[in-house]
């Protein structure tokens, strides 16, 4: 389910910042993607929660240390889901 | 009087009236004249030194303290804390800077932003422990009107900010014009998510509603980036009337609002663009996407403010669609309405020349600065270094002084270019820089466009793309195009491009490339 989720969160985030080539893993954090500003949590977080269908909360999501914390949250989500 | 005389007064006849429905964390609570009064009133009773920095988060006591501050006579001024992104240490040490500058017998700090003030070796109220608020409304202070009501540390990076001296006298002038400006009524109520370090948010989110007695609708500056859709939700939900936010903002909340999404904004009738220049293109986007959740066009307005005048300048007049200029090459610039009561515009030199303003609530001078007063404040005007024109007694303002590029004899302003630059496909946007070096024979300025690059397409394509665009942006064909990786345009804290240090790491970049060859 995780690894799931990291790849479908990993192709998001590589479109919402126009990255198509960067590497991302669990353990990239928004120091190591070019254009992950400020602002860009803004576009990010709207599309992360378009693409899953989830809402997530603000504090905890930019409070996540990296990508792999960013999937934790939205499979949690996922997976408070009724089926 | 004091500043804060008309928010006691009304805290003893209505103690339980809403003073703030602050939103933190999707919870909201509810905060009444007489909390935030008494709680003032704590504070107050244990300061009695001058020039009092307070570093905290967007939370209650951010208020209170700032109020208690006032009341004691202490000269507070609010510091930015920590953001997610800046690295602790470099901030730690640029407020200790910064707090060497302003030499004040303590701070006032949280649990949370405690590491920030620590290296500065300063003593330290900790406002999480001290205590509550079950003492009596505090009495109204009897004071001068030429007294120091607090320090407004605006513009420029963390360590060198200068403290804007703003007197009780200037303070209540400015809102009473103001409010006579945008037709403030009782029943309007303020939504804002401005950071209140600086000068709009304070003014617009705190001390005008606590002035006029109108609630504050309060978010959190962090969360509004992250989530923009806040503010839409903060202003259906408590009927919001008014709200200010500078121009990328309403950039900002075009790109993250979900098409599908609709909210009911027909209750504001006042939303003030202010703070940079402001954009006819964004504006009448943000309108039209709008319009649907009954914004009216004539709700959309531009302000022209700044801290040195305690806040606004100008306002355009609520009710009419917002106005762009005539002027050729101007078409862009979004009125900021006439000069608001006590307020008089000169512009100097060849239009858009330097804006000078003189009025009845200027600042008393940077706090321990008199050569940096003595540069901005002129035989009473203040040089504002915005450049602008005047249309139909309107002013327009079009950039700062060091925005201007003269090529050719031309005037040209880098960030009009620089606007037109950031949609060309394979720039990433926003991050264009134009600048002029001086040719060698000193005979008029060169055009150079530096531009970062996405991997989207070939850098040949992109730099030719950019050459026509200058071209026809202003019939000028620029020097050297140069295609820079991402994030090598150096960013100010704003999040805009320092001008002068990307200019210099390019031209370092260029000598250490001729150095190579």
């Amino acid at each position: 389910m995780q690894v799931d989720v990291m790849t479908r969160l990993a192709a998001v985030i590589r479109e919402a910042l126009d990255q198509p080539d960067a590497t991302i893993g669990p353990a990239t954090t928004a120091d190591d993607i070019d254009g992950w500003d400020s602002l860009a949590h803004g576009v990010l977080l709207m599309r992360i929660e378009r693409a899953f269908a989830v809402r997530l909360d603000v504090d905890t999501a930019l409070a996540a240390e990296n990508v792999g914390a960013l999937a934790a949250l939205v499979a949690a989500q996922l997976g408070a889901e009724p089926v | 009087m004091h500043i804060f005389a008309a928010l006691l007064a009304r805290a003893h006849t209505t103690p339980d009236a809403v003073f703030c429905h602050l939103q933190r964390g999707g919870q909201t609570q509810t905060i009444t004249l007489s909390e935030i009064c008494a709680e003032a009133g704590t504070i107050a009773q244990s300061l009695r030194a001058a020039g009092v920095p307070i570093v905290l988060e967007t939370r209650r006591e951010l208020y209170s303290a700032f109020i208690g501050c006032t009341l004691a006579g202490a000269l507070p001024s609010l510091l930015p804390p920590l953001t997610t992104r800046q690295d602790p240490a470099l901030f730690a040490a640029a407020t200790a800077q910064l707090l060497a500058r302003i030499d004040p017998p303590c701070v006032i700090a949280s649990q949370q932003t405690m590491a920030t003030v620590a290296p500065s070796g300063r003593a330290v109220i900790n406002a999480d422990t001290h205590g509550d608020s079950a003492a009596d409304l505090p009495a109204i202070p009897d004071i001068d009107d030429q007294a120091g009501a607090f320090l407004q540390h605006s513009s420029g990076t963390t360590g060198l900010k200068k403290g804007v001296r703003l007197s009780h006298g200037a303070v209540l002038r400015q809102i009473s014009h103001y409010a006579a400006a945008i037709g403030a009524v009782p029943g309007d109520s303020v939504a804002s998510w401005l950071p209140l370090y600086h000068d709009m948010g304070l003014i617009t989110g705190f001390l005008l509603p606590s002035v006029l007695g109108l609630p504050i609708i309060s978010l959190d500056a962090q969360e509004w980036v992250a989530r923009p859709t806040l503010l839409l939700d903060a202003i259906a939900r408590h009927r919001a009337t008014l709200c200010w936010m500078p121009n990328f903002a309403f950039a900002h909340m075009l790109r993250t609002t979900p098409p599908d999404q609709d909210w009911d904004l027909a209750s504001l009738r006042l939303l003030v663009n202010c703070s940079e220049p402001c954009r006819m293109p964004v504006v009448e986007r943000f309108v039209a996407r709008f319009a649907a959740s009954g914004l009216s066009p004539g709700a959309v307005q531009a302000s022209y403010a700044m801290a040195e005048a305690v806040f606004a300048l100008t306002q355009s007049p609520p009710g009419r669609p917002p106005r762009g200029s005539h002027r050729p090459g101007f078409t862009a610039c979004q009125s900021s309405g006439p000069p608001i009561p006590g307020v008089e515009l000169r512009i100097i030199g060849p239009e858009p020349g330097d804006i000078l303003v003189r009025s009845d609530c200027l600042f008393d001078g940077y706090f321990r600065q008199p050569d940096a007063t003595a540069a901005r404040l002129r035989d009473g005007w203040l040089h504002t270094g915005d450049l602008g024109f005047i249309e139909d007694g309107e002013l327009f303002v079009v950039g700062r002084g060091d925005d201007v590029l003269t090529i050719n004899g031309r005037k040209l302003l880098a960030h009009e270019i620089e606007d037109g630059l950031s949609a060309i496909p394979g720039v990433v946007p926003g991050r264009v820089l134009a600048y002029a070096t001086l040719a060698n024979d000193g005979g008029t300025g060169r055009l150079i466009i530096a531009a970062e690059t996405d991997t989207t397409r070939p850098e040949r394509d992109t730099a030719t793309d950019l050459r026509r665009a200058v071209a026809g942006l202003c019939g000028l064909l620029p020097h050297q195009v140069t295609l820079l990786p991402r994030g090598f345009l150096v960013k100010s804290t704003s999040g805009k491009i320092a001008r002068a240090a990307s200019v210099t790491r390019l031209q370092q970049r260029q000598e250490n490339k001729a150095d190579a060859g």
